[in-house]
């Protein structure tokens, strides 16, 4: 015990002081621990050690409490949990949000917003609609891990932290989408209002089959979308905006991955049940009731065909992203441990894929 | 006579696609939509027969169709009644969300009619679906200063990975190193617990109010970052964590049953009580990652107090009937404060030790914190006061007017 009592009971006696009990400072449960910064800095591997780098399999209170801290007696519930760890996690939460709090950036700022020149009115209509979709979607994509938070326990706070940082990703990819609509005398144009795949994610009963929606599926196609942003943008600003949220989204669709990967390791048993949740979203995305999403589709064949006039070669494009869409759904998936998708892919999807390279 | 016959047509009603043709592409793994396409394209049955029997993948159908189609565009979606002509200036600190609040995308309406994912300003064909939000109203989560704390938390983001001078933090007395590590224990918890709540919350704003929706995301980042970079701290200097919070002062927030509630109790209550802490923490800083630490983290909780008291403010301008109810919401969220402190023994006496600088100076510590809570209080009703609810010293929760 570092604290003497003596001097504890010393000054209990001291004239006008307060009742003091100090037992808290004589606790020995709590384990020492002293965390070095690597050459990332002090990041959250670096200080989970110990007691505190324990991750319990299963959440067993519902309060606030931090993992590795001194349990009080009494404290009332603040909400039910999910109690899993198998449910929610993934090994990579906490490198991914370091690296999305190393690499957050400013739509206002970090954008050339000044090289955004008048378009034709044609190629300037698709870009808007594109944004207005994009715009949409990312509403989606905050919403739905946001409302995840409130089920995931202190003790499994590396996936809480990840997912706040997807929160503020998609915030500023919805402004900045916004902005781009805004700056050229164009503004947004139409909106999809909702559609049946993306309520699909907003309902799920189920944090996998949310993460498998929306990280893997929903997000890996905005991703390759994103990464062949050079064929859609018609400047340096628009470039920037899809490489940096490329760069986001890649983060999103890693934690995607590595839960599924996860949760097929700890609990094989689900399998069957995940390739459920993806029949289901396949089928749904792009469902004949949400009108195919015309608007999108037509808006990327003009923009990649460059000028509006050559759509053949917009169409050509168009189908090499889609095709690239489905190939990196694909490989996500088998690097999750689900290559058994291929045999079963909504044929929509399915058609698109290159035979399996062994 | 009376006998049924098979009426089935050949063709089905809802998409042109034969039985026999939707059979065969079913079994080639087809895509009925490229046959929906293809037929509509003007490809005879017969010649889908024939290249589904030579064994044609759809996506070689695809193709055909593409290069024998001459495409053309519907471009309904082009000349939808949005305003256009608008261009949004880039000012000296860029192009910020005010700035592109330009003709009617400005126009954030009292209630916004739209239950949606349409973002304001678009245009939303008939029959799209609810995505079951709950908050239409502006009052219920406006402020005025949204755009501006949106972009300013962005500018201002830290990284307590790098941005804190760890090294800078030597060995402390026992005493010391304890008690800094309990108060980051119950800060660690105080920001777990905006984060279940605006995780909570968030999902109820519709799309009208964007930018309620993006500032809250910073407020969520923001609570995540102080979460961590506290748990860093107590974890960097040999002692960890400490107690586990009493959780009295989070209860009116996890009850909340609207949002103006939950502001009230969080933004305007505890960030205020929260804000006067950080900032003595960082005058009572030991190094200088104390100071970084707790002056960034007070950055960031003067944005949320400002969202706090300007939002109060315009609730109560647009509805001055709910002046009294959110009284009520102080009332309460001050009741859990003050039996927060009265039960928090660890959390009270560690800061008497911080203060004092060490457990022997700890009864001259306990006086310093009375002077602090005093200034707390004081600080707490002038934020009460600029939004809008005046004499509020008459009505304070009477354990709290002790500190006064």
């Amino acid at each position: 015990m570092a604290i003497d009592q003596k001097v504890i009971d010393k000054l209990r006696k001291e004239p006008g002081m307060p009742d003091i009990d100090l037992s808290w400072l004589r606790e020995e449960d709590s384990p020492g621990i002293v965390a070095k910064a690597g050459k990332r800095g002090l990041t959250l591997d670096e200080i989970n050690k110990g007691v505190y780098g324990e991750v319990p399999e299963i959440a067993k209170h519902g309060t606030t409490r931090s993992r590795g801290s001194i349990p009080r007696a009494g404290v009332m519930r603040t909400a039910y949990f999910v109690p899993e760890k198998s449910d929610i996690w993934a090994d990579n939460a906490t490198l991914i949000y370091e690296e999305a709090v190393q690499r957050q950036w400013s739509s206002a700022t970090d954008i050339p917003w000044e090289t955004v020149k008048p378009l034709p009115d044609i190629v300037e209509e698709a870009i808007c609609q594109i944004c207005t979709f994009l715009t949409e979607v990312e509403f989606i994509a905050g919403d739905a891990p946001g409302q995840w938070l409130k089920k995931i326990s202190p003790d499994h706070y590396e996936v809480a932290l990840y997912l706040i940082s997807q929160v503020m990703d998609e915030a500023r990819h919805l402004d900045v989408f916004r902005k781009r609509a805004l700056v050229n005398g164009c503004g947004l144009l139409e909106a999809q209002g909702a559609t049946r795949g993306l309520r699909n994610v907003l309902d799920s009963q189920d944090f996998t089959e949310m993460s498998a929606l929306m990280h893997v599926l929903a997000e890996g196609f905005v991703q390759t979308m994103f990464r062949t942003g050079e064929f859609i943008a018609q400047n340096e600003a628009e470039k920037t905006i899809f490489r940096l949220c490329a760069q986001d989204e890649s983060r999103h669709v890693g934690f995607g991955v590595m839960h599924l990967r996860y949760v097929l390791e700890h609990t094989p048993e689900r399998r069957e049940e995940i390739h459920h949740y993806l029949d289901r979203a396949e089928q749904l995305f792009g469902h004949p009731t949400d009108g195919g999403n015309t608007g999108l589709q037509e808006a990327l064949l003009i923009t990649m065909s460059g000028d509006g006039k050559d759509l053949d070669k917009g169409a050509e494009l168009a189908l090499a992203l889609n095709k690239k869409q489905a190939n990196e759904y694909m490989h996500r998936l088998e690097v999750a441990g689900l290559g058994d998708r291929r045999e079963r892919m909504n044929p929509a999807f399915g058609m698109l894929l290159d035979p399996p390279k062994n | 006579m009376g006998q049924k016959t098979d009426t089935k047509p050949a063709t089905s009603l809802t998409d042109g696609i034969s039985d026999a043709l939707r059979r065969k592409a079913e079994s080639k793994n087809w895509p009925l939509i490229i046959i929906e396409r293809a037929l509509k394209g003007g490809v005879k049955e017969e010649s889908l027969h024939q290249a589904m029997d030579a064994g044609m993948t759809p996506l070689q159908a695809r193709q055909m169709l593409i290069e024998e189609r001459k495409i053309e565009l519907n471009m309904a979606w082009s000349k939808v009644d949005t305003e256009r002509g608008n261009r949004a200036k880039i000012g000296k600190k860029g192009l910020t969300i005010d700035a592109i609040n330009i003709g009617s995308y400005a126009d954030v309406p009292d209630i916004w009619p739209d239950q949606t994912m349409r973002p304001r300003g678009a245009f939303v064909r008939p029959g799209a679906v609810s995505m079951g939000y709950t908050i239409y109203s502006k009052a219920e989560v406006w402020s005025d200063n949204l755009g501006e704390l949106y972009e300013e938390a962005i500018q201002r983001r830290w990284r307590p990975a790098t941005d804190i001078p760890w090294e800078s933090i030597s060995p402390l007395p026992e005493d010391r190193e304890r008690a800094i590590g309990q108060i980051c224990t119950e800060l660690c918890e105080y920001n777990y617990a905006v984060i279940l709540a605006l995780g909570k919350w968030v999902r109820e704003v519709s799309y009208g109010y964007h930018e309620v929706k993006l500032f809250l995301s910073t407020v969520l980042f923001d609570a995540g970052r102080h979460y961590e970079a506290f748990r860093k701290r107590a974890l960097v200097n040999g002692r960890g964590l400490g107690v586990q919070a009493t959780g009295d002062r989070f209860m009116p927030i996890r009850e909340a049953l609207c949002y103006a509630e939950m502001a009230t109790v969080v933004f305007m209550v505890n960030d205020s009580f929260v804000l006067s802490l950080y900032q003595l923490l960082a005058a009572l800083a030991q190094n200088d990652a104390e100071v970084e630490l707790f002056t960034l983290a007070a950055q960031d909780k003067a944005r949320h107090l400002a969202y706090g008291v300007d939002h109060t403010r315009f609730l109560i301008e647009h509805q001055p009937e709910r002046r009294d109810e959110i009284r009520r919401y102080l009332s309460k969220g001050e009741e859990y404060v003050a039996k927060d402190r009265a039960s928090d023994t660890p959390m009270r006496e560690a800061l008497a030790i911080h203060l004092g600088g060490g457990v022997k100076h700890i009864g001259d510590g306990f006086r310093r914190l009375d002077d602090f809570r005093h200034r707390q209080l004081q600080a707490y009703l002038g934020r009460v006061e600029a939004a809008g609810l005046e004499d509020h010293e008459n009505i304070l929760w009477p354990e709290l007017a002790k500190d006064l």
